[in-house]
């Protein structure tokens, strides 16, 4: 009965969503704004000039505000900066959280079983043949530098630092695969990786905090067009790529890059290490645990 | 009707996502409901940004004609970041439920006194 009553629901909520699909605006046809006597007034046929419409000032000012040639990556990391700021602060809160969990679940274990040496992780992830290593030694370096070009040319090109660090953190996964767990463990710790998503974090706080000291505002762009560190001025419209422009938004492209390769690593080896801890189920680590799941 | 496909697409993917989160009882099975959802969401918001013919927003060679909104882009990445944040929080929560439980199901978890 509750199943039939969660179905029919199921099928009202659909049907409404498939009519109101039907009845959307035609695709490819965005609103672009009704001028004075209900005419539609098109992005770039605007004829008044001025710029009453969010994404048609974005387009046509990114690159005078920003020198940004990207201008997805300047509304991510200069026109919406605080929407960014939540994000990295979810992303690091939500990967506090998993560190959080294994770690004080394993320490418990740990100091009940006393002199508890073996190692979680070291069984579930095992070293891979030599044909495997071998190729992802060499797969290894071109792997890290196609991360951090993207990283270092998000406002140039498609990318930038969400994405840069996830390229950048896959090769993590693909040393820890084929190698095992035991050689991964010389070469990259958790609790290096914490401290590595901290000070990206830091820094994208601080660069945000200068545009302050700078006397303008919160996520003030204070480095674009001063002809210094990223500070060269980019022709309006089609132009070539000239890595240095951009002002803050390549600053900011790094440590947000930083902090996503330092999160994924967190990720991986805590949630690996768990999986070891799943295996080791004849011991829970304390009573009531247990007695909550005969109930 | 035609031209409307990719709205069509996203309700279909967000029933198939509700469906999965509310018929069935697998948590595993719940997770993978919820990015069937997100993926919905996704792909709604990279549609209302599309105009035909036109390019990325994008300056580095490119033909300064018509280009599509970059707004809903940005946003869009936004909700990709955060889901894989969330879906790898969900995940070690399962992991923690299975460790406790013996089990996936949500019949067996009715009782979180663990």
């Amino acid at each position: 009965m509750k199943k039939f009553a969660m179905l029919l629901s199921l099928i009202i909520v659909g049907a409404f969503l498939l009519q109101v699909a039907s009845e959307m605006r035609e695709f490819g046809e965005p609103y672009e704004g009704v001028g004075p006597d209900d005419t539609i007034i098109k992005q770039y046929d605007n004829p008044t000039g001025d710029n009453n419409y969010m994404d048609e000032y974005m387009l046509n000012n990114s690159q005078e505000d920003t020198g940004t040639n990207n201008v997805v990556t300047a509304v991510v990391f200069d026109f919406r900066g605080f929407d960014t700021l939540g994000e990295a602060t979810v992303l690091f809160t939500a990967v506090s959280s998993i560190y959080l969990v294994f770690r004080r679940k394993m320490d418990l274990e740990k100091d009940q079983k006393g002199k508890g040496k073996k190692k979680l992780g070291s069984d579930t992830i095992k070293e891979m043949s030599t044909i495997v290593r071998t190729s992802s030694n060499i797969a290894f370096p071109f792997i890290l530098i196609f991360g951090f070009y993207i990283i270092l040319h998000g406002h140039l090109t498609p990318g930038g630092g969400f994405q840069g660090g996830a390229v950048a953190a896959s090769a993590i996964a693909l040393i820890l695969v084929a190698h095992g767990w035991d050689k991964a463990k010389h070469f990259f710790s958790k609790d290096n990786f914490s401290i590595g998503e901290s000070l990206g974090l830091f820094f994208f706080i601080s660069l945000a905090f200068l545009g302050i000291a700078a006397g303008e505002g919160f996520f003030y762009n204070f480095l674009a067009h001063d002809g210094y560190i990223f500070g060269n001025s980019v022709i309006a419209g089609s132009t070539g790529a000239d890595i240095n422009t951009g002002g803050t938004v390549p600053l900011l492209n790094m440590a947000v890059g930083f902090e996503v390769i330092c999160a994924f690593g967190i990720i991986l080896f805590s949630m690996l290490k768990g999986m070891d801890y799943l295996k080791e189920r004849e011991d829970p680590p304390n009573t009531d645990s247990s007695k909550g799941g005969e109930n | 009707m035609l031209v409307n496909l990719p709205y069509i697409v996203v309700a279909l993917l967000i029933i198939i996502g509700l469906y999965a989160v509310v018929m069935k009882k697998d948590i595993i099975k719940m997770i993978i409901g919820i990015q069937i959802m997100e993926t919905g969401v996704n792909l709604f918001l990279i549609t209302l940004g599309y105009r035909t013919d036109s390019v990325a927003p994008i300056f580095t060679a490119a033909d300064k004609d018509a280009m599509v909104f970059p707004t809903v882009q940005a946003l869009t990445l936004t909700s990709i970041v955060i889901g894989v944040a969330t879906v790898a929080l969900m995940l070690s929560f399962a992991m923690l439920l299975y460790k406790h439980n013996n089990s996936l199901s949500t019949d067996k978890t009715r009782r979180l006194n663990g």
